[in-house]
């Protein structure tokens, strides 16, 4: 099985290039070089430079950096304290209290962004300072950060969606429509795993928030007015017809400007700040996306990924079999790849088996993304976790720790998914 | 040797697939001597990349819409001159003037041509009926190139670039209303969920080429070149006739699943074929005097 | 500490990077004010994605600067022996695979030049010119490591220039 050899040689030098402590995006392409000088006679660097150009000129990343720089200037202003002056009346008797903010953030942006990695950068840049200011436990920070950013690509817009649905040709739109309920179910799933671990590990910080009547709570709803309105001006411009998915993220940012404005917390100095402080980040995520991208290329040289789904194709399992090991091949596919190249290199050879076996393939898109974003949150290439870990400053092993209950809430998800189809099959159904 | 084969379409396409049986049929032809994997759906490089990957080594052979080097050097634009070969009988005969002229204008940039096979012809989609010029005016119209983006202003509508993957998204709001495509590529994206009216004018038919690096193939002996080429040969066949085929099951398909498809009306295909002469007369000037032969040698042939 | 002439570079480089993303707001706001007032505004998208490559390559040195660049530090702080080590290894392999990194940017771009390599989008523009930008900014980042590389022979580099937080 020379594709056993090669994957263990694989994760081999990549667990050596990242233990070691070389930079993520240089590692991954230090394995991809390796790939493709010991097992091709490709020219490695010529082609590094092709795929790593494309990647870094591609249209359908260009949101990236304008939601991470709508974040800074969100968290930097006066608009990500009111939110939580306006949540915490409402959350704050709830068990867990307002680290549910974390989740329902991360679900209404889900609905502006298409990728996890917007929604974990601005959501997180607001959250984190805040319930760190309130002593939340910093593990439970993270780790629904970690989980709930997934809905990033549950809740459309979605890029592993579109992806998806261009190289299986299956309506966008049904798609985005599969997505919604289960990404509602999953949000549900993460509150309820706070309000448990609330309960359970007898957390004080729900009953340190003050009692709110009711008319104090509405009173302190006004705090929510601009949050509010600049999520309607991004869905606004998307859904009228003014802008693109992608253009939408430009109107996130001149959103975000005007707020600060108005609210007088803007200045020279804090915009000059959100720039440098947006480079930063979007240039550390820039660096690991070319070395994913690279370390992609090397995968599709090698045919790693084919030969591995071509190998589950030739052992003629039963449909629930199936679905268990291609949970498991795109969890250890995702040691390796990001979530878009993951489906890319694969679905050629998955779709026809997914077809033979009658899965439902609208549905199988919305697994596929669950699987794939588990192993966004799973060592040693995992998006979300480097993400974490670039914004925290806290090192990769905690991060990746702090996300295990995500992991196997994501897990339950698709035994979900598997047990109540309807789920991804009945919106798309039903409406037109 | 084995070479490895990117392909910018999704394995359902039949362009792909036959690129797949092409592969197959060279392994079987060269007695494994030549093996070519290919990598569908954008999978090794995406379509953008793929000439510039084959000229340089990195993929051995490729394919790629031919028009989409028009950028280079108006030649390879000839396929979608609107309104000049409007069926596939004419689409063969633009390919046989133009193909000596192409081959060795692809020798200047390190690549071998091997086939090419045509897309059905490209037709006009819109949400609303259109019989005339003055039905399209300030409609937004999906651009992809500087000829589509021409196309929409002698039509006096808006050109709007969106990107392929934002296309679907930008039809069901209201951000394009109207594009010019194939009725395969609007099958395969479901168009019908946001458009209503197909227009199967036929405006060109356009072409994926296939195309080889010379370094490669200068490094086959003679007997592997000549069975390569012959299985090229088949594979333009049988890619073409596949083409025919699927045309009209295409067209059907959008009118089952409800749009109104058919012919331009009389006053609609008039002022099609004014635009034509004017966008023929323009391409044969940025072609220069090469443009010109080959369109007489098509007249020739026609 | 590194040079005071290399690390003006370095946040230079961060400004430039900088102006680029704003470039990327306006050309998209360009873009969908034409469409909602009926100019044209041929090759947008394309030039949007020269600005966002422009912004990451030359945000990449500044970003090292700054030590933004994320990697894993479980071993690098068990003892300061161990720690002198990796770090050396560490800075051979960056250093060596960010010269790799902007030679082949450097011959791509080369190649664009001498090939005549123009975008195939309506904005046709050779694609030596935006490529530059990544010639820049691997040579940038390059000079970054290199320049840490050198620090850390010479015993000057400071091993607590990762935040303690991170350890
Ligand atoms: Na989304
Ligand atoms: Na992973």
């Amino acid at each position: 099985m020379a594709q056993f050899e090669l994957t263990a040689l694989f994760l081999f030098v990549l667990f050596l290039l990242l233990g070691s402590g070389v930079w993520v995006g240089l590692a991954l392409m230090g394995v991809a070089m390796i790939g493709i000088e010991l097992f091709t006679s490709r020219p490695a660097g010529d082609a590094m430079i092709t795929t790593i150009w494309a990647s870094s000129t591609s249209w359908s990343l260009i949101a990236l950096p304008l939601f991470i720089w709508m974040g800074e200037i969100l968290f930097r202003t006066r608009l990500s304290e009111d939110m939580f002056k306006g949540l915490a009346p409402w959350m704050a008797r709830l068990p867990g209290g307002l680290l549910h903010t974390n989740i329902v953030g991360c679900t209404l942006f889900a609905a502006v962004s298409g990728s996890s990695a917007a929604t974990l950068t601005t959501v997180g840049k607001m959250s984190i300072p805040e319930l760190q200011k309130r002593n939340y436990p910093e593990h439970m920070v993270i780790g629904t950060l970690a989980g709930a950013a997934t809905l990033g690509l549950m809740i459309p817009p979605s890029l592993t969606l579109i992806v998806y649905g261009v190289s299986i040709n299956e309506s966008i739109s049904k798609l985005f429509l599969a997505g919604i309920l289960p990404g509602l179910v999953l949000a549900g799933l993460f509150m309820l795993y706070v309000v448990a671990w609330s309960l359970v590990s007898g957390d004080r910080h729900a009953r340190q928030e003050n009692t709110y009547t009711l008319k104090q709570k509405l009173a302190a709803s006004h705090f929510l007015l601009p949050v509010i309105l600049l999520v309607l001006f991004v869905l606004g411009s998307m859904y009228s017809g003014i802008a693109t998915a992608t253009e939408a993220a430009a109107f996130g940012v001149i959103g975000a400007l005007i707020l600060a404005t108005l609210q007088g917390s803007m200045s020279r100095t804090i915009f000059m700040d959100s720039l440098l402080g947006a480079v930063k980040t979007s240039s550390m995520i820039a660096l690991i996306l070319m070395g994913a991208a690279f370390l992609a290329l090397s995968m599709g040289y090698t045919g790693l990924p084919r030969a591995l789904a071509g190998w589950i194709a030739t052992l003629e399992l039963s449909r629930m079999e199936l679905l268990l090991a291609l949970l498991a091949f795109y969890i250890v596919i995702g040691c390796f790849l990001d979530g878009i190249s993951a489906v890319v290199l694969t679905i050629a050879i998955v779709e026809p088996l997914i077809r033979q076996a009658g899965i439902d393939i609208i549905w199988f898109g919305i697994f596929i993304v669950v699987v794939v974003e588990m192993a966004q949150i799973t060592p040693p290439v995992g998006f979300n976790l480097f993400v974490l870990q670039g914004m925290t400053r806290h090192p990769i092993t905690y991060v990746a720790r702090t996300a295990i209950p995500m992991f196997l809430i994501m897990l339950l998800m698709v035994l979900i998914l598997i047990a109540v189809p309807e789920l991804a099959t009945w919106l798309p159904q039903h409406m037109k | 040797e084995t070479w490895d084969m990117p392909m910018a379409y999704p394995d359902s396409n039949y362009h792909t697939q036959n690129g797949k049986d092409f592969a197959e049929a060279v392994r079987i032809a060269t007695g494994g001597k030549l093996d070519i994997t290919v990598h569908g759906g954008g999978s090794l490089f995406g379509g953008a990349d793929i000439k510039r990957a084959v000229q340089t080594g990195q993929a051995q052979i490729g394919e790629r819409l031919l028009s989409a080097h028009q950028n280079e050097d108006p030649l390879y634009g000839i396929d979608s001159v609107p309104f000049l070969a409007t069926s596939f009988e004419d689409s063969d005969k633009l390919w046989q003037a133009a193909r000596p002229a192409l081959e060795k204008r692809l020798e200047k940039d390190n690549l071998v041509l091997l086939y090419a096979v045509p897309w059905p012809g490209q037709g006009l989609y819109f949400k609303k009926a259109v019989n005339s010029k003055a039905d399209t005016q300030g409609v937004k119209f999906r651009s992809y190139n500087a000829a589509t983006a021409r196309l929409a202003e002698l039509m006096d509508m808006q050109p709007v670039q969106v990107e392929a993957a934002e296309l679907s998204q930008a039809l069901s709001t209201g951000v394009v209303e109207s594009m010019i495509s194939s009725g395969s590529t609007g099958y395969d994206s479901k168009v019908w969920e946001q458009l209503t009216h197909f227009y199967d004018v036929n405006a060109w038919l356009p072409r994926n080429y296939v195309f080889v690096n010379k370094d490669a193939w200068d490094k086959l002996d003679d007997a592997t070149r000549n069975a390569v080429r012959g299985v090229a040969l088949l594979a333009e066949k049988a890619g073409t006739a596949h083409a025919r085929q699927l045309a009209d099951w295409y067209v059907t398909q959008l009118a089952a699943n409800g749009m109104q498809t058919g012919p331009a009306g009389e006053q609609l295909r008039k002022d099609l074929e004014a635009i034509g002469v004017t966008m023929t007369d323009e391409w044969k000037k940025a072609a220069g005097e090469e443009g010109s032969a080959l369109l007489d040698a098509y007249q020739k042939l026609k | 500490m590194g040079s005071p002439a290399m690390a003006r570079l370095f946040t230079a480089c961060g400004w430039v990077a900088a102006g680029f993303l704003v470039l990327i707001l306006l050309l998209i706001v360009l873009q969908v004010s034409g469409r909602l007032f009926g100019f044209a505004t041929p090759g947008i998208t394309h030039y949007a994605g020269y600005c966002m490559a422009a912004s990451s390559f030359f945000g990449l040195g500044y970003a090292l600067h700054e030590n933004t660049h994320i990697r894993v530090t479980l071993f690098l702080n068990l003892s300061p022996r161990l720690r002198y080590g990796l770090e050396l290894w560490c800075h051979l392999i960056g250093t060596g695979l960010a010269a790799y990194f902007c030679f082949y940017a450097c011959k791509a771009t080369w190649w664009s030049w001498k090939f005549h390599d123009i975008s195939q989008g309506q904005d046709a523009t050779p694609l030596w010119i935006p490529q530059l930008v990544m010639c820049c900014g691997t040579f940038v980042l390059l000079l970054a490591l290199a320049e840490r590389l050198y620090l850390l022979l010479a015993g000057r580099y400071p091993l607590n220039a990762v935040p303690a937080s991170e350890a």
